[in-house]
């Protein structure tokens, strides 16, 4: 366990000691700023606008930033042969992998909470009170986050191009959140039967990250059920455990050469 | 593997496959070697000959095609046989935004030294390798030399019983590579198994007990340094001055020693080289020495490998 956390402690004070991680926050923040013109041309709520453009933009960059640092982390330790250093210990490779996932996680966290916080003090501004649903929101991005780091992992260990781990990991995101559109073509009669099955089978592979996703109902004030939140949290950790299982079995065959 | 043995290599083979074709190359060829505790051994070889990737197999970053690896009795699979190892890569390369401090704290910690323990062994690390002055600066501020030192202390900090060293004095300047081999002396003297690769082949002789020679994924041979003394190795020198066309002498070609006005024959069979005496003498060429010499690793080396360094 320790190895693990060392390796993590690591993996984030790389992170955050690198430019990319504020440069990112930065755009954010000036994203979620945005946000506050566009209320105030919108008709209605001022609120609700600030809070679904802000939370998008949230969820954007810490997404953004674990598909680029995920794609990175591993092709960096490999051309840079500091892997070599690692696991010339008495370290095991999955304990690598998994010290290079809670490190990554542990950074976008970070990042999460960062501009959680700075945005839930921004939305006092338009709403006179502290809106304690948006920690619902950040905590639905959270689970996101969960599985796109392990998604990130997986692609890293078998995958050697940075820019096709980056392009998996966003297609992994884009297709998760987009899971549910699939239902609509399982109900279509007119489709032949296999490519149903084939549709089925696929919607069972893709994380269901919108199910996950919470932040529309959190900004329409609509409350979201604890067993929601309980079983999403079950199922993000469960889904990163099987990716990272499979990195592992991938990882550990790997020669580094 | 005799029980005093700290590294064994069995039959060691590996070969990979083209990435396009389906030709195989094979980079290792049955390498069997045993490195017994406390002892410094010197391997050696010429670029490609497979030295890294011995060294690689040994630390599981390569699986092998065939063959086994013991580290200390242990299958060298098992992440416990690497425990006791220090290991110093070619090029070593760390995380640049760390300090060099908390870049040796965090090996410290992954090599098991328990957590009231570090700091005093990355103190102690970092002083044996003249870092402690600059144990704050980041990574990616340090020369090539500097890395090295890192590289070393990092390679120490947990008071390994084996060193796994590939070009350990690549990169160093004279005061370094002096300051080096003093360091290995060191542990040396405290017991410590070195298994040293080195292209430097004068510090090779200086500190290894013995040393095998490797070309072309084979070992050509393996002897203890004192070997290179022995009848087998010895051979004589002739040094003549200078003529306008000098010619053979005993079958021995004559090498003419830059900068200097003399030439020189070498022999290993001791008739040869006094019947060119003889000869020399009788021929009244003017002699300037002429001896018994040892020959060096490095002749050795080049005679093995042919000459492909």
């Amino acid at each position: 366990m320790t190895s693990i956390w060392i390796i993590a402690q690591n993996t984030f004070r790389e992170s955050v000691r690198s430019k990319v991680l504020y440069s990112l926050m930065l755009f954010a923040l000036l994203l979620v700023s945005v946000s506050a013109l566009f209320g105030s041309v919108t008709i209605g709520d001022q609120a609700k606008v600030v809070k679904d453009f802000g939370l998008f933009s949230l969820s954007l960059f810490c997404t953004f930033y674990v598909i680029l640092s995920g794609s990175l982390l591993l092709f960096k330790e490999l051309s840079r042969k500091t892997i070599y250093n690692i696991l010339s210990r008495a370290i095991p490779r999955w304990k690598f992998l998994l010290g290079k996932y809670v490190g990554m996680l542990l950074t976008a966290s970070v990042m999460l909470v960062i501009m959680g916080l700075g945005f839930s003090l921004f939305v006092l501004l338009f709403d006179a009170r502290f809106d304690w649903n948006l920690l619902l929101a950040y905590y639905s991005i959270f689970l996101e986050l969960v599985i796109i780091c392990a998604a990130a992992i997986f692609f890293s260990s078998i995958v050697v191009t940075p820019m096709l781990i980056g392009l998996f990991t966003a297609g992994v995101f884009l297709a998760g959140r987009s899971a549910g559109f699939l239902l609509y073509f399982l109900d279509n009669e007119t489709l032949a039967a296999p490519l149903r099955y084939l549709i089925k089978v696929f919607h069972l592979l893709l994380p269901h990250l919108d199910q996950l996703h919470v932040a529309d109902a959190i900004v329409y004030g609509v409350t979201v059920p604890f067993e929601q939140v309980f079983f999403g949290t079950v199922y993000a950790f469960g889904y990163a455990g099987v990716l990272l299982l499979l990195a592992h079995l991938l990882f550990e065959r790997r020669d580094f050469a | 593997m005799t029980p005093s043995s700290a590294l064994t290599l069995n039959e060691l083979r590996f070969s990979y496959k083209s990435q396009w074709t389906t030709k195989q190359f094979e980079v290792l060829k049955g390498i069997t070697l045993e490195v017994g505790e406390g002892e410094t051994f010197g391997f050696l070889g010429h670029n490609g000959a497979g030295k890294t990737t011995t060294i690689k197999c040994v630390l599981d970053l390569i699986r092998l095609t065939s063959g086994a690896i013991e580290l200390f009795g242990v299958e060298h699979h098992h992440p416990q046989a690497r425990q006791s190892i220090g290991y110093l890569p070619e090029q070593p390369y760390f995380y640049d935004h760390l300090s060099i401090r908390e870049l040796v704290s965090m090996y410290a910690h992954l090599s098991g030294v328990a957590h009231r323990d570090v700091p005093g062994a990355v103190s102690t690390a970092l002083g044996r390798v003249g870092m402690e002055q600059r144990a704050g600066d980041r990574m990616h501020s340090l020369s090539k030399g500097l890395m090295q030192r890192v590289a070393m202390a990092q390679a120490l900090v947990a008071k390994p019983k084996l060193l796994i060293l590939d070009e350990p004095f690549s990169g160093l300047d004279p005061i370094g590579r002096k300051e080096f081999k003093d360091l290995l002396a060191e542990e040396k003297e405290k017991g410590t198994t070195i298994f040293v690769s080195s292209h430097i082949l004068e510090d090779i002789e200086y500190l290894c007990d013995r040393v095998s020679i490797m070309a072309h994924g084979e070992l050509k041979t393996v002897l203890p340094i004192a070997a290179l003394s022995d009848h087998a190795h010895e051979r004589f020198e002739l040094f003549l001055e200078k003529e306008e066309e000098p010619r053979e002498l005993s079958g021995a070609k004559p090498q003419e020693v830059l900068q200097q006005n003399l030439v020189r024959y070498v022999f290993s069979d001791k008739k040869d080289a006094e019947s060119a005496l003889s000869q020399a003498l009788a021929s009244s060429k003017h002699v300037v020495s002429y001896g018994k010499v040892r020959r060096t690793l490095e002749e050795l080396f080049v005679e093995l490998v042919g000459g492909k360094e």
